[in-house]
């Protein structure tokens, strides 16, 4: 389950249009939700409350061997982050749950950056279901987080600034002032995201750490191969470097993801490909949405050297209450996605228009007619024009008109399942993971109760004992349970 | 080339300067916190009172 201030954190990168599915970081975030979820190890109990607009805190209780606890104040200045968060009454429980990403083309967002104010405002007046919009002209905003630690006066601190549109800086520091401690770090990141391309520099004083981190977005317009219309794969190959000033020893490791829908069924599916080359590791991934209730996962590790592998399962089960729907204004729900969407259909009609290079003005007119949602030019739409002019859309539209079916056909699907997922209202989930090597089953049963989030889970060990195989309770992990409130 | 000798610090030099990184070190652990309040104190336009600041409970 994510913690509060995780999920500001989260809540304040969409308010300012960044985009962190797309980082190197987050290339496997699918698989490691499902796969490498946090079991609860101990009674934690958390509240949090909204202080004043921009000024947020939470106080942590642990019961583990002893009473341990923290307490964490949070300031932003970027406006309107009141309009999107829930406190734990109201909110989706898949926004406050690691889940399936629904990976975002990088060519619909660079859209989205490069576009004009008017050619947004045009876009948020036309695209009818466009949620909480969040485009608006760039403003610097920063972000402050402290977390003093009980009783070991530990202070973890936390600095986001967004220094432009592209640019984001990130300073993390652990400090403490116990005589003797050395747990003194700071970390340093500058995310860079232009084109297709998020670049990442980090320096952590932790040994000198270096570190350089690139993702490319392969896949930089929505192509149309495998007689599929409307295509919003992502394909995207990244690599990461890092070097330790002070003892000279190098990291690296490159990875490849590739996410796509069926368009049939519109359901996801995610996957992606490890390479470390200096470990000779090497792991696959593949994630799919089976259903709008229920996800899988699966992931082979091997390594090349020891020839060591392993084999690992995932899934999740959610469960809904009612058929009731949310209001459409949850936090994970990709609220520039819509007009998005619409743009990749204006673009697609845009095409075929551009072929007339001197008729700017029936581009115009065709470009408002297709933001309206509908293929077929209207009558009365076509009444401001010359004869010539609506002779030449009428063309065109009876040219393309099965081509535009299919393709709204296939989007609608792709969308429907989406939107589906988003706007249901779940109660609990149950997620399971196991690995072959490891021998254990992971059990992890999060949801919502009576305004509170819960999450309770354990892990069994599977060894082979004279009776057979008896499973047991990992000792490291024993069973914990985790209570969230928030106002 | 006498100069040179006068970027050896001293002990008491050295002594000096780490006294002063750790002064700094622990006015920035403890006043990170109370800067953070400040920021949301001073940016909200109805200036809530410290308690409510303070107060990670619900109202």
């Amino acid at each position: 389950m994510l913690d509060y201030m995780d999920y500001i954190v989260r809540a304040f990168e969409q308010q300012t249009n960044w985009y962190s599915d797309n980082s190197y970081e987050n290339i496997t975030a699918t698989s490691r939700s499902l796969l490498n979820f946090t079991i609860p190890q101990s009674i934690k109990f958390q509240t949090s409350n909204k202080s004043t607009d921009y000024t947020y805190s939470t106080l942590e209780l642990t019961r583990g061997k002893k009473i341990n606890g923290s307490l964490t104040y949070l300031y932003t200045d970027v406006e309107g982050l009141n309009k999107i968060l829930r406190n734990s009454n109201t909110i989706a429980l898949q926004d406050a749950i690691e889940t399936y990403k629904y990976i975002q083309p990088s060519f619909t967002i660079d859209n989205s950056k490069h576009l004009t104010n008017s050619e947004l405002l045009s876009f948020k007046s036309n695209v009818s279901n466009s949620r909480n919009t969040t485009y608006n002209e760039f403003r610097p905003s920063s972000l402050y987080l402290g977390r003093l630690y009980y009783p070991s006066s530990v202070l973890e601190a936390m600095m986001i600034k967004r220094l432009s549109p592209y640019t984001q800086m990130t300073i993390k520091c652990i400090s403490s002032t116990t005589r003797g401690s050395n747990l003194n770090f700071w970390t340093f990141y500058w995310q860079h995201y232009k084109g297709h391309n998020c670049q990442e520099c980090v320096f952590s004083s932790n040994d000198g750490l270096c570190g350089y981190r690139i993702l490319h977005n392969v896949t930089t317009s929505p192509s149309k191969f495998n007689s599929s219309l409307y295509n919003n794969s992502s394909l995207a190959v990244g690599a990461e470097l890092w070097l330790s000033l002070s003892s000279l020893n190098p990291g690296c490791s490159t990875s490849l993801r590739y996410c796509t829908h069926s368009a049939y069924t519109g359901r996801p599916l995610t996957l992606t490909f490890t390479w470390n080359p200096l470990f000779g590791h090497v792991s696959s991934t593949y994630s799919a949405k089976t259903t709008s209730n229920s996800t899988f996962t699966t992931k082979y590790d091997f390594n090349l050297y020891s020839t060591e592998a392993n084999l690992s399962f995932g899934c999740e089960f959610w469960k809904s209450d009612t058929l009731t729907s949310l209001s459409p204004t949850s936090i994970n729900t990709n609220t520039s996605l819509d007009v998005e969407k619409a743009k990749i259909k204006i673009d697609a009609q845009s095409e075929i228009i551009d072929s007339d290079n001197t008729n700017q003005e029936m581009f115009s007119s065709n470009r408002k007619i297709s933001t309206e949602s509908s293929i077929m030019p209207q009558n009365e739409n076509l009444v401001n024009y010359s004869n010539s002019q609506q002779q030449y859309i009428k063309d065109v539209t009876h040219t393309f008109e099965s081509s535009l079916i299919r393709l709204d056909k296939e989007k609608s699907i792709i969308e429907d399942f989406e939107n589906k997922f988003n706007n249901k209202k779940y109660s609990s989930v149950w997620k399971l993971s196991t690995s072959l090597m490891d021998k254990n089953l992971k059990i992890l049963w999060e949801g919502k109760f009576k305004g509170f989030l819960l999450s309770a889970g354990t892990e069994l060990l599977f060894n082979r004992q004279n009776k057979g195989i008896q499973p047991m309770i990992n000792p490291a992990t024993q069973f914990g349970i985790n209570i969230q409130y928030s106002s | 080339m006498k100069f040179l000798a006068s970027f050896i610090l001293s002990d008491e030099s050295k002594e000096r300067f780490t006294k002063i990184f750790n002064l700094t070190h622990t006015v920035a652990h403890y006043g990170w916190i109370p800067f953070i309040l400040y920021l949301g104190w001073s940016h909200s336009s109805n200036r809530p009172n410290l308690l409510n600041l303070l107060s990670p409970l619900p109202n």
